[in-house]
């Protein structure tokens, strides 16, 4: 399987995919999408909105294409890790995804969120300035297994050149998703801190109440 | 307005969306600065300092707010 994999950055012909991913990173195996719970948006929507915020092709988080390599086997995509330097670009990742989001958004889809922030707002993502994020990991389920994850994830960390600029990579991973966890620390990473809500409400709208930080050092 | 109105009136904004009554802002405060400023957080800070001044922001001008102090500046400009 490896062997006939083809590593490549993504462009704009790959946003279908991408979002795939997005959609079902944010889903986590369960059946809550949280861009349609917290903003009240059917998940047809949730792709047009999407697909905006990737085309306006600004760099620096996990709505921008330039931060996703595409794998593909015999010319189709079957995975994709989307990953950035934290504050590479002067803004935080948040910030530049809020911004995306801001201006993609419909206005009652904005007020719906802040109704219900009190219920999300203490699983809130937490970004680590300069070090690598990973922000987003699919693969096909038929391609799990195979070591994929482990050869796209290299060719991100030498093309953004993490061992010279001695980054620390990190990622979140909501803790009840045991496979990637235990494939995080078999490449090294250790958790550094778990977020925890106790309001029973955050089921409806987040796929679990407990979010894990991994970070894999390069340098102490 | 003059500017001490909008850094109060930005003020109450951040106390409202971050729940926290303490913040005292300064020019240099970044997000990383207040506690749970993510994308969520952020999207509803920028949506209430529009709704609050009347103003719109275009997206090339939010990806140029790096702190506080460019935020009440724009803020200045527009109203």
């Amino acid at each position: 399987m490896i062997e006939k994999l083809e590593i490549k950055k993504a462009t704009e012909k790959d946003v279908d995919f991408i979002i795939e991913s997005i959609i079902a990173a944010e889903k986590n195996n369960t059946a809550i999408l949280s861009y349609s719970k917290i903003f009240k948006l059917n998940i047809s929507k949730v792709k047009e909105i999407l697909k905006q915020t990737l085309l306006y092709n600004i760099d620096g988080c996990e709505l921008s294409i330039n931060s996703y390599l595409i794998g593909f086997i015999e010319n189709k995509p079957v995975a994709s890790i989307g990953a950035w330097i934290e504050g590479k670009t002067g803004l935080p990742s948040s910030t530049i995804k809020g911004n995306l989001l801001f201006k993609s958004m419909p206005a009652n889809s904005i007020k719906y969120a802040k109704s219900i922030f009190n219920i999300t707002s203490k699983l809130y993502t937490e970004y680590l300035l300069n070090s690598f994020c990973i922000g987003v990991v699919f693969i096909k389920k038929k391609y799990r297994g195979y070591g994929i994850f482990e050869k796209i994830l290299e060719i991100h960390i030498n093309n953004n050149k993490i061992f010279e600029r001695k980054l620390n990579t990190y990622v979140h991973v909501f803790s009840n998703n045991i496979s990637a966890i235990k494939t995080y620390e078999k490449n090294g990473f250790v958790m550094i801190k778990e977020l925890e809500s106790n309001n029973d409400e955050i089921k409806e709208y987040l796929p679990f109440h407990k979010k894990q930080i991994l970070i894999k050092k390069t340098y102490d | 307005m003059i500017k001490k109105n909008v850094i109060l009136k930005l003020t109450d904004i951040f106390r409202e969306i971050f729940n926290n009554e303490d913040i005292i802002l300064n020019i240099k405060m970044t997000a990383k600065d207040i506690d749970n400023w993510d994308s969520l957080t952020h999207m509803l800070l920028i949506a209430k300092i529009e709704e609050k001044f009347s103003i719109k922001f275009k997206l090339k001008e939010l990806n140029k707010l790096d702190n506080v102090g460019n935020l009440i500046e724009i803020i200045n400009e527009k109203i």
